[in-house]
């Protein structure tokens, strides 16, 4: 019995998703911690590029682990955990898009902050132009609709394959293509009308 | 451009980025790029859109942000728990007798109306009979129709008794009041009759005792001369 419980609680950042989500479901709440720091960066990130905003970002990064916290019992290993955990993080960020409208204007102040803080070792003309393509980056892919923005992000930021994309959106891989390369488009208008490309 | 030409341009985005292995495929668009013009446009706007994007530095978040997100993380479950708001967790500790609960709903459902109704009906019952009570103590015979303003009239009675016990009070008090000023007055008055009295009498007294010396004076006079000496030492020899 005592082996048991040892071997249970014996697993770190490195055991597989399985073993680890096991331990948690048997009462290890180290286990749930586990989860967290293996996913927290890919999480944050792939909610980041679809809100933009950090504090928002911020914010939705921890919702998806509590919620994950309360459903654990409903993952049935039937899929890959990575697909599950990112399944939630797009559910819950457009169920978040859809309840606010998004203010242009204000997007791009945490990137400003964020330039201002690693301005030490370059000069003004640099940070500034990279302030603005970041800024014009960030306002193109808020132009696209869901859908685009979640498989652009997937697929272009996360670098999953068009099978993992289709797992998770439940979408076909045709369809996926179809959206990346829309998403591409709809990008390279936004750029066009502000005159970054020419015609 | 045709459907084929169409099809192969969903490509572009990931032969760009070297993420196709399919070399079908590679060769395939390769070869489109050198013979259609419009599908040579499109993979050059893409490929500028792409080395746009790669130049866009992402604005990273603040310097130790990923150490704070798990005591955050933790700092939220555990306030949440200690406030006894997981509804989740409720949820998930009766989710093994939903087999029993969904058909015995309905049940808890009816009973609950008849349980409410039934509320009603006493509640009503009981109020039209402290009514009727009420009127009968009072030798008023009330129609039947009236009694579901019986809490109202009741009410607004008991405010009218109350107003009128607070008038008579009042009244009772000022009348109190004002008697006694009076009898503060009257008081007044009286004592200073008293006084008047009092004084009247001290007055009678002396003018009393002013003729009986007088009379005694004139008896004492008519008196012969030894009598007169006999008294006078009787007098002497008592020290008055």
């Amino acid at each position: 019995m005592r082996s048991i419980i040892l071997n249970r609680n014996n697993i770190d950042i490195n055991s597989e998703d399985t073993v680890i989500i096991e331990s948690f479901r048997r009462g290890n709440e180290k286990a749930f911690n586990y989860i967290v720091l293996k996913y927290q960066k890919k999480i944050y990130w792939f909610i980041r590029k679809m809100v933009i905003d950090h504090d928002e970002a911020d914010d939705l990064t921890q919702e998806v682990f509590i919620k994950l916290y309360d459903s654990i019992d409903s993952f049935r290993g039937d899929s890959k955990f990575f697909t599950y955990i990112y399944k939630m993080a797009m559910n819950h960020s457009l169920n978040h898009l859809k309840k606010r409208h998004i203010i242009l204007n204000k997007k791009g102040d945490f990137s400003k902050e964020a330039y201002n803080l690693k301005s030490d070792e370059k000069n003004s003309d640099e940070i500034y132009d990279s302030y603005n393509k970041t800024k014009n980056l960030e306002e193109a892919i808020l132009t696209l609709p869901d859908q685009q923005r979640a498989v652009f992000n997937l697929r272009y930021y996360e670098n999953l394959t068009y099978e993992e994309i289709s797992n998770i959106l439940n979408k076909s891989i045709g369809g996926l293509k179809a959206n990346y390369f829309h998403a591409i488009k709809k990008i390279e208008e936004h750029l066009k009308k502000k005159r970054i490309f020419n015609e | 451009m045709d459907k084929n030409s169409s099809k192969l341009s969903y490509h572009i985005p990931d032969y760009i980025n070297g993420n196709i292995n399919d070399k079908e495929i590679i060769s395939a668009i390769e070869n489109e790029i050198n013979i259609n013009p419009e599908f040579k446009k499109i993979y050059e706007n893409f490929r500028n859109t792409f080395n746009f994007i790669h130049s866009a530095n992402v604005s990273e978040p603040p310097d130790h942000y990923f150490n704070t997100i798990l005591p955050r993380i933790n700092s939220r479950i555990h306030t949440r728990s200690n406030l006894g708001f997981s509804l989740i967790s409720f949820l998930r500790n009766i989710r093994s007798h939903w087999k029993y609960l969904i058909p015995a709903l309905p049940v808890i459902l009816i009973l609950l109306i008849y349980r409410i109704s039934f509320y009603k009906i006493t509640n009503i019952a009981d109020s039209s009979e402290n009514f009727s009570n009420k009127n009968t103590e009072n030798g008023v015979i009330m129609n039947k129709d009236m009694n579901d303003n019986s809490h109202v009239n009741e009410s607004e009675d008991i405010v009218q008794r109350d107003n009128d016990q607070l008038n008579s009070e009042i009244n009772t008090f000022n009348t109190l009041k004002s008697k006694k000023v009076k009898n503060n007055e009257q008081n007044k008055f009286y004592n200073i009759e008293e006084n008047i009295i009092e004084n009247s009498e001290e007055t009678d007294f002396f003018s009393k005792d002013e003729e009986e010396l007088n009379n005694l004076e004139n008896e004492f006079l008519d008196l012969n001369e030894e009598s007169q000496i006999e008294i006078l030492n009787n007098l002497k020899n008592e020290k008055l």
